[in-house]
């Protein structure tokens, strides 16, 4: 068996796990965060299919962007009741999460020095780095070249259709959420049941 | 059969597995933001058979990456998606004390 075979085997079940620990659990926010524990299995597994561009933007916008939009919204609505385990509460997390920085700090310098863009290690800047280099020949399907290139070729339109739609939806989403109470023209009739927020909101200032 | 197929055709099997999961948790739960939260599950299945296509079909001769492009645009637009699904779900927060997918049957407040 070689070695992607056996990531993809960890990675399947850490995803199948996940999916269903999102589903079974019964705080959302444990929910959320079993769902971005699946997207990052699903984002190496993109990696093992030779995808490192669609790696990275699962990554940075769904497991990143979106799911902290996601956390956003369930943390701002939930009830106080639900909020108490948000306090630290695990025993040692400065101490754990102090060797954790100092990992992740390591992992960057090598990550630079490796890279060869760095001057960490005496490496010059961009050395061998050639911005002409041909497109597509010769470049295999890991390089994230060949995916613009062809994403420009012959997918331009549907490309710029999707900023369209990005800002109708960001115009759209401040239209439905945004408060028509405070502006002082509600559309909401007296009957309905409006439910105050304030003290929420408040607790949450604090 | 190599093992680079071997993974194309699992993830095959991955992806429905994914979605399966997904489309029960839209049956069986309650919560609008889990039901979402199944829904960007479905997506992201949706997109593993888009990316593991484009791995199978992949060649030197035809170096066709559409499988990839169209999982960029699922994404895009899964992005738009949660900014109007979430606003929504904001709104129904501020009306209702509880919300239940069950009880919201109108379009007005």
């Amino acid at each position: 068996m070689s070695i992607e075979l056996i990531g993809w085997w960890l990675m399947a079940a850490i995803a199948v796990v996940s999916a269903i620990g999102m589903l079974s659990a019964r705080n959302p926010v444990h929910s959320v965060l079993w769902l971005v524990v699946n997207f990052t299995s699903l984002a190496v597994i993109y990696l093992i299919h030779s995808a490192p561009v669609l790696f990275a933007i699962q990554l940075i916008v769904y497991a990143g962007a979106i799911m902290v939009l996601f956390l956003f919204v369930v943390m701002f609505f939930m009830s106080p009741q639900a909020r108490q385990w948000l306090r630290p509460a695990l025993k040692g997390q400065l101490v754990l999460g102090g060797i954790l920085v100092v990992a992740f700090l390591l992992l960057i310098i090598w990550g630079v020095g490796a890279s060869g863009m760095g001057i960490v290690f005496n490496t010059p800047l961009i050395e061998g780095a050639s911005l002409a280099t041909d497109l597509t020949a010769g470049a295999g399907m890991g390089d994230p070249r060949p995916l613009g290139w062809w994403l420009f070729s012959n997918h331009v339109l549907p490309f710029e259709l999707t900023s369209l739609l990005l800002l109708i939806a960001m115009i759209g989403a401040l239209m439905v959420a945004r408060d028509l109470k405070s502006e002082g023209r509600a559309i909401v009739p007296e009957t309905a049941p409006v439910v105050s927020d304030e003290d929420d909101e408040q607790e949450v200032l604090a | 059969m190599s093992d680079m197929s071997v993974v194309v055709s699992n993830s095959l099997f991955l992806s429905a597995v994914l979605f399966t999961i997904g489309v029960l948790g839209v049956m069986i739960r309650r919560h609008p933001v889990i039901i979402f939260m199944c829904i960007e599950l479905m997506l992201n299945a949706a997109n593993l058979a888009l990316v593991a296509f484009n791995d199978y079909h992949y060649s030197k001769a035809w170096p066709a990456l559409d499988g990839q492009v169209y999982a960029f645009m699922v994404i895009a637009i899964a992005a738009a998606e949660v900014a109007v699904g979430l606003a929504i779900i904001v709104a129904l927060f501020k009306r209702r004390e509880r919300v239940d997918v069950d009880e919201i049957n109108l379009l007005r407040g």
